[in-house]
């Protein structure tokens, strides 16, 4: 049996505070050209297009106006997230749910809990009216990133 | 951030409320989930409970059909004793054409099958046929309970095979598991036929699957245990035999009990000789089925005439052995003669029994004989019938079915007497030993051999995955969310998901190690996918894959649970999933039965 354990760390790898994008996939391949500096991901296309194609399986929006677009790769050790917050929000599902912040993850494959940890956190973060307010109205970078290391975890 | 639900609205909360009592429901099963391998264990009682009520039937009906042919359903010798001599010819010749008559009709429904000893129930790859099993239990049922010269356990093994072959099927198992329940079957038929739960799961273990490894034991003693449960349930039966006191072993003794196991083992010899001489004797008159079995009726009814203890399996002229312990050389002599007759007039004649206590009667004279004879030289010491007889029965037994631990624990729980285990022991390896030194074949070699070819005997490098793969396993949609995945994983017993796109596509495995700490959380249920959760670069086994070329692929990975796709033409189509377990016990039963025709 495959190790389970999480073994994965949740890293911060880019954040967009003012995120324009007319659909979800023009949010995703802006997110997606952040990951340059992550050892094993994959170049900013070729992830894009590994996100989109889970996003056609089922939408990946996660009710409270966020998303969680992913890909699950081989190759990387850590779970990398890049976030972004939108002004205007942006059309997600056909159902025209639209999302302001959305958290593009680049998952290791091998490791499917740092995946549901991960969601677990997040869906809970979300829930929590004050907390889901307070990265809403975060004014700077820094502010988002101590927000995501208090309640994601994030380093 | 305890309480996140109180943010919500109230349809969703309500909703969320609703999902989490669900998911807290599904948790706790999961806390009492049997694992795969305790599930075995629940079916061994299941097979156990079936098969020993199909023993149970089997008792009844021979109980009443005796009734009918003789008027009492007691101890048949005794039973005979009070007949008239025109009575004690004519019961087992009729019950003989009756016999025949069914044996005839199975033959002509499904072809002929030599006659077999049914204790050694042919277990194959887990099809215990249904129709013919019962048609030559009924045949049995008829030579027995006319006093034919036979063995009534047999028919109950069989039987409880049945029972427990149907109920494997109705669960569609792989072909090992399968296998591994009908021996479970068999091994409470004997467990209720003996009374004597250890014997009957190592006689399965030593003499049917020829392994007495615990993954294959543990479910067979659970069986015995439910079976012998039921019998003392329904019938407050003791042991087998009830003796008298035996002498403790003492140094002095051994020797003797030495030279018990010599003559035994050489007995033992001599007996499969004989048994297969009148089979083959039966069979030079060339007289038609219909009239041999009568024939073996009318041969064991006119032994009768002389000494009525010629009919039945022996059982109770071995209880009487076991209690009254002071015939003389003549008589046990003359009883021994009559027996072995009548037993060889039954076999012969291809009437369906089994030879188990037969065999043990003959052991047991063995043994009284040994303590008689010794008795009439004053200058020997003075041996104990009862120890000798019993120790007789183990030694015959082990040397005749080559399986020393179940004849040493089956003749301890038939009798309940831990005086008699230690000289049992030297007798049994001895008699063992010698029997192995003249051949050492089994009596139940030929009927552990009869019937079709089943799937474990082929060569190994020619056995294809597909045929031990297991086709109901549990599939799930790569867009199905997770709360849906945590259903199907927690309902089923089952360690695996795989993750199908469009039906029959390999997309990953969902291993429930995985997934299992998130179950409960509703935030989890509604918002992750299966696919998201599966390990999609996981091994795939080709149908058309040799066992080995499997062990290899088995030996390369972690995984317990491998799919097994079809690989025609371009997508690999998904049809089954092989479990390493059911791998191992496969490729174990193969090569021991090609070593078994090697010798």
């Amino acid at each position: 049996m495959p190790d389970s354990t999480p073994t994965a760390r949740t890293v911060c790898a880019h954040v967009v505070l003012d995120l324009v994008a007319a659909s979800a996939g023009e949010a995703i391949e802006q997110l997606a050209a952040g990951f340059a500096g992550i050892p094993g991901a994959p170049a900013a296309r070729t992830l894009a297009a590994a996100v989109l194609e889970r996003e056609a399986q089922a939408s990946t929006f996660l009710g409270h106006a966020a998303a969680l677009p992913h890909a699950r790769l081989l190759g990387v050790n850590d779970l990398a997230v890049a976030f972004g917050r939108a002004r205007r929000p942006i059309p997600w599902t056909r159902d025209a749910d639209a999302v302001d912040l959305v958290f593009l993850g680049v998952v290791p494959a091998p490791q499917p809990r740092a995946h549901l940890e991960f969601m677990r956190r997040l869906a809970r973060a979300l829930t929590d009216a004050a907390a889901a307010a307070a990265l809403r109205a975060a004014p700077d970078e820094p502010a988002v990133r101590a927000w995501l290391r208090d309640h994601l975890q994030m380093q | 951030m305890k309480e996140p639900l109180r943010e919500l609205s109230g349809d969703a909360l309500h909703e969320m409320r609703r999902l989490r009592r669900v998911l807290l429901g599904l948790r706790v099963w999961s806390w009492l989930r049997p694992s795969d391998r305790q599930a075995l264990l629940w079916l061994a009682f299941g097979a156990g409970l079936l098969g020993s009520l199909g023993t149970v039937a089997f008792r009844l009906a021979g109980h009443a059909l005796q009734a009918l042919f003789t008027g009492d359903h007691g101890d048949i010798v005794a039973t005979f004793a009070a007949l008239e001599w025109w009575q004690r010819l004519l019961i087992p010749t009729v019950g003989g054409v009756l016999a025949g008559i069914v044996l005839l009709f199975t033959r002509k429904l499904h072809g002929p099958k030599s006659t077999d000893y049914m204790e050694a129930v042919v277990v194959g790859d887990g099809h215990v046929p249904v129709r013919p099993s019962l048609l030559r239990s009924l045949s049995a049922l008829f030579s027995i309970s006319s006093g034919e010269a036979i063995g009534r356990e047999g028919p109950l093994v069989q039987l409880s095979a049945v029972a427990a072959s149907l109920l494997g099927r109705f669960r569609r198992m792989s072909p090992a598991r399968l296998r591994l329940i009908v021996a479970c079957g068999a091994a409470a038929g004997i467990a209720s036929a003996y009374n004597s739960p250890l014997g009957g799961a190592l006689f399965v273990a030593e003499i049917v699957l020829g392994s007495i490894a615990m993954e294959t034991l543990g479910p067979l003693l659970i069986s015995s245990v439910v079976a012998v449960l039921v019998n003392r349930t329904l019938f407050n039966d003791g042991p087998l035999y009830a003796i008298g006191t035996v002498a403790g072993p003492t140094f002095g003794s051994m020797p003797f009990y030495l030279l018990l196991g010599l003559c035994c083992g050489v007995g033992a010899h001599l007996w499969m000789r004989l048994l297969r001489l009148s089979s083959r004797t039966f069979k030079l008159t060339r007289l038609p089925l219909a009239l041999r079995l009568p024939l073996g009726g009318a041969i064991v009814g006119a032994l009768a005439l002389w000494r009525p203890e010629a009919v039945g399996n022996g059982m109770s002229v071995i209880q009487h052995l076991l209690q009254a312990g002071h015939y003389t050389v003549p008589v046990l002599l003359t009883i021994a003669a009559v027996k072995i007759l009548a037993t060889n007039a039954a076999f012969g004649s291809g009437a369906v029994g089994g030879v188990f206590t037969p065999t043990l009667f003959v052991g047991a004279v063995v043994g009284a004989l040994l303590a008689a004879a010794a008795a009439l030289f004053p200058w020997l010491p003075a041996l104990d019938p009862t120890g000798f007889t019993l120790a007789g029965m183990g030694g015959f037994l082990a040397a005749a079915a080559n399986a020393p631990i179940t004849a040493i624990l089956i003749i301890f729980e038939m009798s309940l007497n831990h005086h008699i285990v230690l000289p049992l022991m030297v007798t049994t390896v001895v008699a063992l030993f010698t029997a192995r030194r003249l051949g050492g074949e089994s009596i139940y070699r030929e009927s552990l051999q009869s019937g079709g070819p089943s799937l474990f005997d082929g060569e190994l490098g020619e056995l294809k995955v597909a045929q031990f793969m297991r086709r109901d396993f549990l599939r799930i949609r790569p867009a199905a969310r997770f709360s849906e995945l945590a259903g199907l994983l927690l309902k089923s017993r089952r360690a695996h998901v795989v993750v199908t796109q469009d039906g029959s596509t390999l997309a990953g495995v969902v291993q429930l190690a995985d997934v299992e700490p998130y179950l409960r959380d509703p935030y989890v249920a509604e918002t992750v996918l299966a696919i998201d959760v599966a390990h999609e670069n996981v091994p795939a086994l080709d149908a058309a894959m040799s066992l080995p070329q499997a062990l290899e692929v088995f030996a390369r990975n972690r995984e317990d649970t491998i799919p097994v796709v079809e690989g025609t033409g371009g997508e690999p189509r998904l049809v089954g999933v092989l479990d390493r377990e059911d791998l191992y016990l496969a490729v174990s039963e193969v090569t021991r039965r090609s070593r078994a025709r090697a010798v």
